[in-house]
């Protein structure tokens, strides 16, 4: 309280001073603008922290999406790379056994693995993605 | 706005390219790989098929010549396996990473 009495001393002090060099009605206009603009000033720095905030709020969406999909697209990818390898297995075993069946049957799995696309559900797997329910690859 | 959307964008098309990328490694691998035991069954059904070289060739026309199929059916026994193989070989070059539009399937 005694603080604010000081400071409110000061700034009339102040103003008796420029009163020395301005007319009193263009010194409280000068300090009205002057609060004004310091108002001002503090929504713009509120508005950009708020910019600042959505800014940082979607690029974290961005990227937690392009990470969830990359994840999903890997786990894809190496669970048919597993079933491919497992097929060629057969295929080795039928070469080491002179199978010709084994053999067959091994190159029809990689083939039917292969030739399906591995995107086939991408439109369902995004609308479950979207919808934030839980995944089980 | 305009730089998130940028991001996003840039984001999405390199998803695309990883998983383009993915794809065309794992066609390419596995027609390799059965390329490879295409190529080994082939020599291994035609020893059998022709055992002695030009001879086998010549007593296979003879046999033609004198109204007997080139091939008897001991020898399709070993074509008709060799055959599924080369079908399946072929599905797999066939197959297609994009489609017409240029969309990853």
């Amino acid at each position: 309280m005694k603080h604010n009495k000081v400071i409110h001393g000061t700034v009339v002090n102040a103003m008796g001073s420029v009163g020395k060099y301005m007319p009193a009605p263009d010194v409280l206009a000068f300090f009205n603008n002057l609060v004004s603009a310091f108002r001002e000033e503090q929504q713009t720095q509120r508005d950009l922290a708020e910019i600042g905030a959505k800014r940082d709020l979607l690029i974290a969406e961005v990227t937690r999406r392009y990470d969830l999909y990359q994840s999903v697209f890997n786990n894809i990818f190496t669970e048919r790379k597993h079933a491919v390898d497992k097929h060629f297995e057969l295929v080795e075993r039928g070469i080491a056994t002179n199978n010709k069946d084994l053999i067959v049957h091994g190159l029809q799995g990689i083939s039917t693995i292969v030739a399906s696309s591995p995107f086939a559900n991408i439109q369902e797997l995004s609308k479950l993605m979207e919808s934030g329910q839980r995944l089980e690859i | 706005m305009k730089a998130i959307k940028a991001i996003a964008t840039y984001k999405q098309t390199l998803l695309s390219l990883n998983a383009l990328q993915r794809r065309a490694n794992e066609i390419s691998g596995a027609v390799e790989r059965a390329g490879d035991v295409y190529e080994r069954e082939y020599h291994s059904a035609h020893s059998i098929l022709f055992p002695w070289g030009i001879f086998s060739r010549v007593k296979r026309t003879i046999r033609r010549v004198l109204g007997r199929p080139f091939f008897n059916e001991q020898d399709l026994h070993v074509i008709a396996p060799f055959l599924q193989m080369a079908a399946e070989l072929a599905q797999l070059v066939d197959t297609k990473p994009l489609n017409e539009e240029g969309e990853i399937i």
